[in-house]
């Protein structure tokens, strides 16, 4: 393995943690964590895997967002 | 996130947490892309532009910040196109094992990842069709003399 792919993983880094830096600058306090961010908080305060859904019922087990993130 | 949001509590810390993270994971899928390229059209050059055009595609960029699958569901696909195409040039348990780990994987960041399954699986088999013609050839050579013994215990000729 050349020295490549070490350069790519610097450089991408780089410019991630700029935009990281730089938009945190002026967007807004919460991030943007959709349903999964409403998931993983009622996940923490002990409510299971609950939430996230948009329709029908806004409480109660959701199977609408997959787990992988949330976790 | 529900183990950064458990560790260090709802906040600030744990939202800059998720980034760096989602960060290390958007760099490692330029270098996962640089050893695909690579892999397909054997070019260093080609390999490294290709790990560096992602890496300043902006779009890719951005989705850094936000707190969605799709950064790590596309590290996971591209990790799994690594393993098959690994995978069609020796087979082995090992890659395959990972490879299925990475497409599990996938498929729970994101479920557009089952689009995917049917398409490696062909590409695999038609790709990888020479390799499991030795695997299979290598058997039926094998075959014979593991079953010699047999006509001797049975008490019959080979052939009958």
């Amino acid at each position: 393995m050349g020295l490549e792919p070490v350069v790519v993983f610097a450089l991408t880094l780089t410019v991630r943690l700029a935009f990281v830096v730089v938009i945190a600058h002026w967007r807004s306090p919460n991030p943007t964590a959709w349903k999964y961010g409403e998931i993983a908080t009622s996940l923490v305060d002990g409510k299971g895997y609950s939430g996230g859904s948009w329709f029908v019922v806004k409480e109660g087990p959701s199977a609408f967002m997959a787990p992988f993130t949330v976790f | 996130m529900a183990g950064f949001y458990w560790l260090f509590g709802e906040g600030q810390l744990a939202y800059l947490l998720v980034e760096l993270l989602q960060a290390i994971v958007g760099a490692a899928t330029c270098v996962v892309l640089y050893h695909v390229a690579g892999a397909i059209l054997k070019n260093k050059r080609v390999a490294t532009l290709s790990g560096g055009l992602l890496a300043l595609y902006p779009i890719h960029a951005s989705l850094t910040i936000f707190h969605h699958p799709v950064t790590i569901y596309v590290f996971l696909e591209l990790l799994s196109v690594l393993w098959v195409l690994r995978l069609a040039q020796r087979l082995s348990w090992r890659d395959a094992v990972l490879c299925g780990c990475c497409l599990g994987a996938a498929a729970l960041a994101d479920a557009s990842a089952f689009v995917l399954f049917p398409c490696l699986l062909l590409w695999f088999f038609f790709k990888a069709r020479a390799s499991l013609n030795t695997v299979y050839l290598r058997q039926r050579r094998r075959l014979p003399r593991r079953r010699a013994w047999e006509p001797g215990l049975l008490g019959k000729p080979y052939w009958g």
